[in-house]
């Protein structure tokens, strides 16, 4: 298997597994629970989170444990907006391509009475400088901008735009949904309020995720047992949130050595995809994430070329993100966003790397690719 | 104490003379075959009658709707299984029971009893007036109407007692098995399941054949198609589901032939592939759920061009039924929802923009003389077969 769906899921690190299989057996007390063997937990998790709260430059208390991205995004979304603050109304702001995690939540707020701004992007699908400054006003409440999108890895200028929202009025809070950034796109976060993160992306497990808060104003959204200093009650993940503190040493340890892997990576990819024809790549080297290739096969479907990459020999797993038959959907998609046709966002497929892939797989990918493309190109209705 | 037993009679087959009793085993193995997934039963045939007997705990509502969709079965009693008791324990039982009498506000019964036990002290008259009489005593918002009450009170009293009030409709046709086997091809729409179910209940057991098209079809639609023979199988038992590789011939026919043709084409080499697995497999007719003019392959033209290919007869249970009917009909069989799930199957991405509607069979056998090579894709296609077993 050459498995380049990376920015869906990555595979847990061997050294992840192994160390989640001792804490498994070893420590299966409640962190919350008084007697030693639940505090043994609880400091596991507190000795774990050193390199994470350096990394965000705070303290234990900033960081929350969720059940992935979507549930931080909620969070810091949901109840960002709650906070009191004296200078600030219902006035919120974001991009056109956000996941869907920050979208529905927007879309949501706006049925409930809030005021939104969809910042458009531009063909790289950057959000648009110009257009934040415009759009901020006297009561603008909070603004989230994802630092990479998913679909295409384009990376938004975050100290930028942190610079312009805190300049304007330093009560706004400004919320990063950081799940295709964290640990491989950096950023300065001074000026971020919320920062939110997937465990899974990351070569952990999924059901672990985290949201970065600066403020400590924030109020939970899931209430309960009062853990995680009541703002996040549920019984507290020891095993997946140690683990997932394990993955960011290891990537944050290696990270010269991985970023360098990527980078070369998706330049060759990028390379040898010159030899197909009839192409874009949405995903230009140097000004989106090394991570994701975002590629529009034009003339194929990019559902029926996905299942014929998984077939061939080398059994090849990417994604389709954006294509489906639902109008609606297909329009909202990232493709349609940056200036491309329906049509064009049913031929683009994503492919996302590792730092385990070799150029030897990408050879094969090549090769497979030139043969199916051709194949299916032959297919048009007629 | 709660039904533990099934009466259950059955219409056409009591009718079929000298056979009788192949029609009958043939029900009660189908019975058999659907009370399995309720519990454990005993199912047999006496005194020509089948009952199908708890044999431990059991939920009725799914006893229930197993029965229901037996096909053969024309009603379903829920039956009281007693031991033989003296004619006033017998009586207070029953008053005991009847206390649902309670909830009406008035309600007319009859008493039928039928005595074949020639042991008993009672003769069948005498139980019907007693019980009749204890009945209008004890609940005083009844009365008798001999010729159409609201309530029919069973009672057979033979090495044990029964008892019962209810009478089910049952799905009717023939029980499965009575016929020899067709062969249906199924694809993931609304129309082929219908038709398998229709067959079926003319007696039909079913083996089924569907042409996947990997990459241009997904395993969803592979799994959609199994999910729908799942369905059926409830009605029919076991299918022996033939999933055949039809990529290749379909990229061969596009590549060779008139693309207006192509439907055409393709669905004689489906048509022919079936055969095959129906001849193989002992089954004596091929079942498709087309219907006229639905769809441009489904013209009369269009049909004798395709049946122009199969020397067994083709069984088109939905020839005549407008959309509206089946759609209906597989609501009632529970294959609607399934069907319109968004997958697409290998005729949706190899139809033509514009396929002929009236085709000529001589032109049709003219175009697949381009096709030098398939035989070989054929067999291959026959060979690579998976089968899986559905139940």
């Amino acid at each position: 298997m050459i498995y380049l769906d990376n920015a869906a899921s990555t595979r847990p690190y061997d050294e992840v597994i192994e160390y989640l299989t001792y804490l498994l057996k070893e420590n299966y007390a409640n962190p919350s629970a008084i007697h030693n063997y639940g505090y043994t937990a609880e400091k596991l998790i507190l000795d774990s989170q050193k390199g994470i709260c350096e990394y965000f430059n705070c303290k234990p208390e900033n960081i929350i444990y969720t059940s992935g991205g979507t549930e931080s995004n909620n969070y810091a979304i949901f109840q960002g907006v709650k906070i009191n603050r004296k200078n600030t109304g219902k006035h919120i702001i974001t991009s056109s391509i956000e996941h869907s995690s920050v979208k529905k939540v927007f879309d949501k707020l706006s049925e409930e009475g809030y005021d939104v701004t969809y910042l458009n992007v531009n063909k790289y699908g950057i959000i648009d400088i110009d257009e934040l400054k415009d759009a901020l006003r006297e009561d603008t409440n909070l603004v989230s901008i994802m630092a990479v999108n998913n679909e295409i890895g384009s990376i938004n200028p975050i100290d930028k735009i942190g610079e312009i929202i805190k300049s304007y009025n330093k009560d706004i809070l400004f919320h990063v949904d950081g799940v295709q950034a964290f640990t491989k796109i950096d950023f300065h976060l001074s000026n971020v309020d919320l920062y939110s993160v997937s465990g899974h992306k990351i070569h952990a497990t999924k059901g672990v995720g985290l949201l970065y808060t600066k403020t400590n104003k924030l109020t939970p959204m899931i209430i309960g047992g009062g853990q995680q200093r009541d703002m996040r009650s549920g019984t507290v993940n020891m095993p997946m949130i140690v683990a997932m503190n394990k993955a960011f040493d290891i990537r944050i340890s290696n990270k010269n050595k991985i970023d360098e892997k990527i980078h070369k990576l998706k330049e060759y990819f990028i390379l040898k995809l010159s030899d197909i024809d009839d192409i874009k790549i949405n995903s230009p080297l140097d000004i989106s994430s090394d991570y994701i290739c975002s590629v529009t096969f034009r003339n194929v479907s990019a559902e029926i070329l996905l299942r014929a990459l998984e077939m061939s020999e080398h059994n090849i797993i990417v994604s389709a993100g954006a294509s489906c038959s639902s109008k609606a959907k297909l329009a909202s998609s990232t493709i349609v966003q940056i200036g491309g046709t329906a049509v064009e966002a049913n031929s683009t497929v994503r492919f996302s790397f590792n730092e385990f892939i070799t150029f030897d797989d990408l050879d094969n990918v090549i090769e497979v690719l030139k043969r199916e493309v051709i194949k299916l190109r032959k297919l048009v209705r007629k | 104490m709660d039904y533990s037993m099934f009466l259950i009679k059955y219409g056409e087959i009591g009718v079929k003379g000298k056979n009788k009793h192949l029609f009958e085993e043939a029900l009660v193995r189908r019975i058999a075959e659907a009370m399995k997934n309720v519990g454990d039963f005993k199912t047999y045939r006496r005194d020509g009658r089948i009952y199908t007997k708890a044999q431990g705990e059991f939920k009725y509502d799914k006893a229930v709707d197993a029965l229901k969709s037996v096909f053969g079965i024309v009603a379903i009693c829920p039956v009281y299984d007693i031991d033989v008791v003296s004619p006033n324990e017998l009586y207070s039982y029953i008053l005991d029971i009847c206390d649902f009498i309670e909830e009406y506000e008035s309600l007319t019964f009859k008493v039928n009893a039928r005595r074949s036990n020639k042991g008993y002290p009672l003769n069948s008259m005498e139980i019907n007036c007693e019980l009749g009489e204890a009945i209008l005593g004890k609940y005083l918002n009844t009365k008798v109407d001999v010729h159409n009450p609201n309530l029919q009170i069973n009672i057979e009293v033979r090495e044990r007692i029964f008892i019962y009030f209810e009478e089910i409709s049952g799905l009717g046709g023939m029980p499965v098995g009575t016929s020899k086997k067709g062969m249906l091809l199924l694809s993931g729409g609304i129309d082929s399941p219908v038709a398998g179910y229709l067959m079926a209940k003319r007696g039909m057991p079913i083996d089924a054949v569907y042409f996947n098209a990997p990459p241009y079809t997904s395993e969803q639609a592979l799994q959609k198609v199994k999910d729908l023979a799942q369905i059926i199988s409830k009605y029919t038992g076991k299918i022996n589901l033939h999933v055949v590789n039809f990529t290749d011939i379909q990229l061969y026919i596009y590549e060779k032939c008139p693309h207006d043709e192509l439907t055409i084409i393709m669905r004689r080499y489906m048509m022919k592939i079936a055969q095959h697995f129906a001849q193989e497999n002992g089954a004596m007719a091929l079942i498709t759920g087309e219907s006229v003019g639905q769809v441009a392959s489904q013209t009369v033209e269009s049909l004798n061009c395709t049946n122009n290919v199969c020397e067994l007869p083709v069984f088109r249970p939905l020839i005549a039924f407008d959309k509206q009917e089946i759609v209906e009909l597989s609501k009632k069989i529970g294959t609607f929802e399934t069907s319109i799930q968004p997958y697409e199957d290998c005729c949706t991405i190899f139809v033509a923009k514009h396929p002929v509607t009236k085709p000529d069979l001589t032109r049709i056998i003219k175009s697949e003389r381009n096709l030098v090579d398939i035989d070989k894709l054929y067999d291959e296609a026959v060979k690579t077969v998976e089968i899986v077993e559905i139940f």
